[in-house]
C-alpha cells in the first residue's frame, strides 16, 4: 500500500462525489484549450491571410515614410528600378530569403461599360504572388479555391483580377473588358485596357468592394513608371522574420528605406492577439476558479467526513504534515485525472471538428472558411500543470485545519 | 521499569464560564508487563486519563513521563513520533481505515515510520498470525466481525512493538465469546511481549482478567487494587 493508493482509494468511496469533480475539472482544461486552440486558429488565420493570401510576406522595404503619406503622391515615395535591383541582389545572397518580389500600388478609376467605380489595385508579378500564396494554409474553404476564373501569368499581361464586390457592383461576368483610368506618377491621365479574367475574394470586406489585382507590368504601363511602391520579402522560415529585418536595417542603414516585419504593419493581427489574450485570460481564471473551488468544496466535505479517521492516523503517529499530504494528494489526483480526461475532451474535440470540417463566417473573411480548433502545446501543457498545481493547493487549508484539530477531539468526532 | 508515571495529573474543560474538573491530580504509575484497568463511572475521567497518558490529549497541569522522557516540552512532531514507536492504541470501535485491507491497515503504523513495504508487509503478516487472522489479511474492515476487526486493530497496535498498549473500552461493542477472545487475546500478548496494557473500561469480562484495578471517581483515583489471582 503507498500513500497514492490509499489517496485513489478514499476517492473511491464517493465516487459519484469524484466523478462529478473529475468532469467539472475536465470541462474546465477542455474549455480553456478549446477556447484557446479557436483563438490560435484566429491567430493563424489572420496572420497566414496576410503573410500569404494577400502576398504581403514576412518583411516588406518601402521608401520612407511611403507609407504615411505616399497615398498623396505616389511618384515621390517609389523605389527605383535600381532600388528594387539592389534589394534582390542583397535578398538573393541571403539563403533565409525565399523570394523578393516588386508591388506597385495603383489606384484610379475602373471603367466598365460606362459605369466607373473608385479602385486599390496591387500588382505584382503573377507568378511571384502565386509563389507566396501557395505558401497559406488558413483560411481555407472546402474547395479550396482561391479565385474564380483562370490563372493571370506573365504571358496574359492585360488580365487583371477583381474582387466579388466590384463584381456585384458592375454586374459584369468573367472576361469583360474594362479600362483603368487614373493620373499616372506624373500626375497625367493615363488609362490602360484590361480584361477580367479572374474573380477573387478578399479577407478584408472593405477591401473586397474595391480592390484590382493586376500584373506588374500592366501597373507600371498604367503609372508610366519602371519603379514599385516596396519590396515584399518571402522568408523560408517565418521564424528568421525578425532577424533578417535587423540584418537588412544594418545592411541599407544609409539608405532613406523602411523595412517593416509583418507584424508592424498588420494592425489586425496585433490587436486581435490582445483582444483573444485578454478574453483568454479571462476566461482561464475564471476556469480555474471554478475547478479549484469545486475540488476544494469535494475536499472540504471528504475532510469533515473523514475527522475521525483523521484522528486515528494522527494516533498511530502521523504527523501533521502526512495529514495534509494525505488530501493534497487525493485533491491533486482528482486535479490530474480531470486534466487528462480534459486532454482527452480536447483532442477528440479537435479532431472531430478536423473531420468534419465545419464552415464559418470569421470577421477577417468575406468569405465561408473552414474553422479549427488547434492543439496548441503550450496551452495544453501549461493549462495541465497549472490546473494540477491549483486543485493541490485546495486541499491545503482544509486539510490544514484537520490536522491541527486536537487529536483527541478528531477522534471523538460524530 | 516504569513505563509510564503521572504526576499531580490534572484537566479541566470549559463550558462557558463552568470549569469542569475532568482529571484532578492523579499520580499513578505504570510498570513493563502490567496489566491494567482504568475504571469507573461515566465521566470518572477514565477516557481522559488514557488520552492524556496517550499523548493524545494535553493536560492543563501535571507531568506525564513516558520511560525517561518527559511528555511537557515534545512538540507535536515529536510526539506523533512517540505516539507511533513506543505506544499502541485500540480503540472501542475498532478505528479501522475502511478502504484498507486488514493487511494494509496492520502495515500503516510501520509505512507512517516509514518501514519499507516488503519489510511492513512481512511484520503485518506475522502479527496477523499471531492474533489468528492471516486467512483474512486481504479482506477489508467491513466484511470482518467486530470480534476480528478488534483482532486487526490489536495487531496493528502491536506492529511497531510498542512497551504501551492504551485500549479504549476494547470490548464494549463485543458479544460475551468475541470479548473473551480478545481479552485471552491481550493477555497472551502482553504476556509474551512484555507491553504493558492499560484499560479504560467498565465491563467486568475484563476487569476479572487484569492484574491491577484503578478505580477512578471524580477524576480521582478512589482505589488501585493488584489483583492476585487472574483466571
Amino acid at each position: 500500500m503507498t500513500w497514492l493508493s490509499l489517496a485513489f482509494r478514499n476517492l473511491l468511496r464517493n465516487a459519484r462525489r469524484s466523478i462529478t469533480t473529475i468532469a467539472a475539472v475536465a470541462l474546465g482544461y477542455a474549455a480553456v484549450n478549446v477556447f484557446g486552440g479557436f483563438a490560435t486558429y484566429m491567430f493563424t488565420s489572420i496572420r497566414e491571410a496576410y503573410i500569404y493570401d494577400q502576398a504581403n510576406g514576412h518583411v516588406q522595404i518601402w521608401k520612407r515614410d511611403a507609407r504615411d503619406y505616399g497615398g498623396a503622391d505616389p511618384g515621390a515615395f517609389l523605389l527605383s528600378a535600381e532600388d528594387f535591383a539592389e534589394i534582390k541582389a542583397a535578398a538573393e545572397k541571403d539563403d533565409r530569403i525565399e523570394l523578393a518580389a516588386g508591388m506597385l500600388e495603383v489606384r484610379g478609376n475602373v471603367d466598365y461599360d460606362g459605369n466607373q467605380s473608385f479602385f486599390l489595385g496591387r500588382a505584382m508579378v503573377p507568378e511571384e504572388q502565386d509563389q507566396i500564396q501557395e505558401k497559406a494554409t488558413a483560411l481555407r474553404g472546402r474547395k479550396d479555391k482561391r479565385f474564380e476564373g483562370t490563372a493571370i501569368t506573365s504571358a496574359t499581361p492585360e488580365s487583371i483580377g477583381i474582387t466579388t464586390g466590384m463584381q456585384k457592383n458592375f454586374g459584369l461576368k468573367l472576361g469583360a473588358d474594362v479600362t483603368l483610368m487614373g493620373p499616372d506618377v506624373t500626375g497625367q491621365l493615363n488609362g490602360v485596357n484590361a480584361q477580367v479574367t479572374q474573380i477573387l475574394e478578399l479577407a478584408s470586406e472593405k477591401l473586397n468592394k474595391r480592390f484590382v489585382y493586376l500584373p506588374l507590368e500592366l501597373a507600371q504601363v498604367f503609372y508610366t513608371t519602371e519603379d514599385v511602391s516596396c519590396v515584399r520579402l518571402l522568408l523560408k522560415n517565418e521564424a528568421d522574420t525578425d532577424f533578417v529585418t535587423a540584418d537588412l536595417k544594418k545592411t541599407f542603414a544609409d539608405r532613406d528605406w523602411e523595412i517593416f516585419t509583418w507584424y508592424e504593419i498588420s494592425d489586425l493581427y496585433g490587436r486581435t492577439k490582445r483582444m483573444f489574450d485578454i478574453i483568454f485570460g479571462l476566461v482561464f481564471v475564471i476556469i480555474i476558479t471554478i475547478s479549484t473551488m469545486s475540488v476544494l468544496n469535494t475536499i472540504g466535505m471528504a475532510v469533515v467526513e473523514r475527522t475521525k479517521e483523521i484522528g486515528t492516523l494522527r494516533a498511530i503517529g502521523l504527523k501533521r504534515p502526512g495529514v495534509v499530504r494525505l488530501f493534497g494528494i487525493e485533491s491533486g489526483l482528482l486535479g490530474l485525472i480531470g486534466a487528462l480526461l480534459g486532454l482527452l475532451i480536447t483532442v477528440a474535440f479537435s479532431l472531430t471538428v478536423r473531420a468534419i470540417k465545419p464552415m464559418w463566417d470569421p470577421p477577417v473573411s468575406s468569405r465561408s472558411v473552414v474553422w479549427e480548433i488547434k492543439l496548441v502545446p503550450e496551452y495544453l501543457v501549461v493549462s495541465f500543470v497549472l490546473l494540477v498545481l491549483f486543485t493541490f493547493i485546495a486541499a491545503i487549508a482544509p486539510a490544514r485545519r484537520a490536522a491541527r484539530q486536537p487529536v483527541v477531539d478528531s477522534l471523538g468526532h460524530v | 521499569m516504569t513505563v509510564v508515571e503521572t504526576q499531580k495529573l490534572q484537566k479541566s474543560y470549559h463550558f462557558g464560564d463552568t470549569e469542569v474538573q475532568a482529571l484532578r491530580k492523579v499520580d499513578l504509575t505504570i510498570s513493563e508487563s502490567e496489566f491494567v484497568a482504568i475504571w469507573g463511572p461515566s465521566g470518572s475521567g477514565k477516557s481522559t486519563l488514557c488520552n492524556l497518558i496517550g499523548l493524545l490529549d494535553d493536560p492543563t497541569s501535571g507531568e506525564i513521563t513516558l520511560g525517561d522522557k518527559s511528555a511537557a516540552h515534545l512538540s507535536d512532531a515529536q510526539k506523533s513520533d512517540f505516539r507511533n514507536s513506543t505506544i499502541g492504541f485500540v480503540f472501542q470501535n475498532f478505528n479501522l481505515i475502511p478502504v484498507l485491507s486488514a493487511l494494509e491497515n496492520v502495515m500503516l503504523p510501520l509505512q507512517i515510520q516509514g518501514v519499507g513495504n516488503a519489510e511492513a508487509r512481512e511484520r503485518a503478516l506475522s502479527l496477523l498470525d499471531e492474533v489468528d487472522l492471516s486467512d483474512r489479511s486481504g479482506h477489508r474492515p467491513q466484511k470482518m466481525s467486530g470480534g476480528q476487526q478488534q483482532r486487526v486493530a490489536i495487531a496493528r497496535a502491536l506492529v511497531t512493538e510498542p512497551v504501551l498498549v492504551i485500549a479504549d473500552e476494547p470490548t464494549a461493542n463485543l458479544d460475551t465469546e468475541n470479548a473473551n477472545l480478545i481479552i485471552d487475546l491481550m493477555r497472551k500478548v502482553n504476556q509474551s511481549r512484555g507491553a504493558a496494557f492499560i484499560f479504560s473500561t467498565h465491563d467486568d469480562r475484563l476487569l476479572d482478567r487484569v492484574d491491577r484495578k484503578v478505580h477512578l471517581q471524580d477524576g480521582e483515583i478512589l482505589e488501585d487494587e493488584l489483583v492476585t489471582s487472574i483466571s
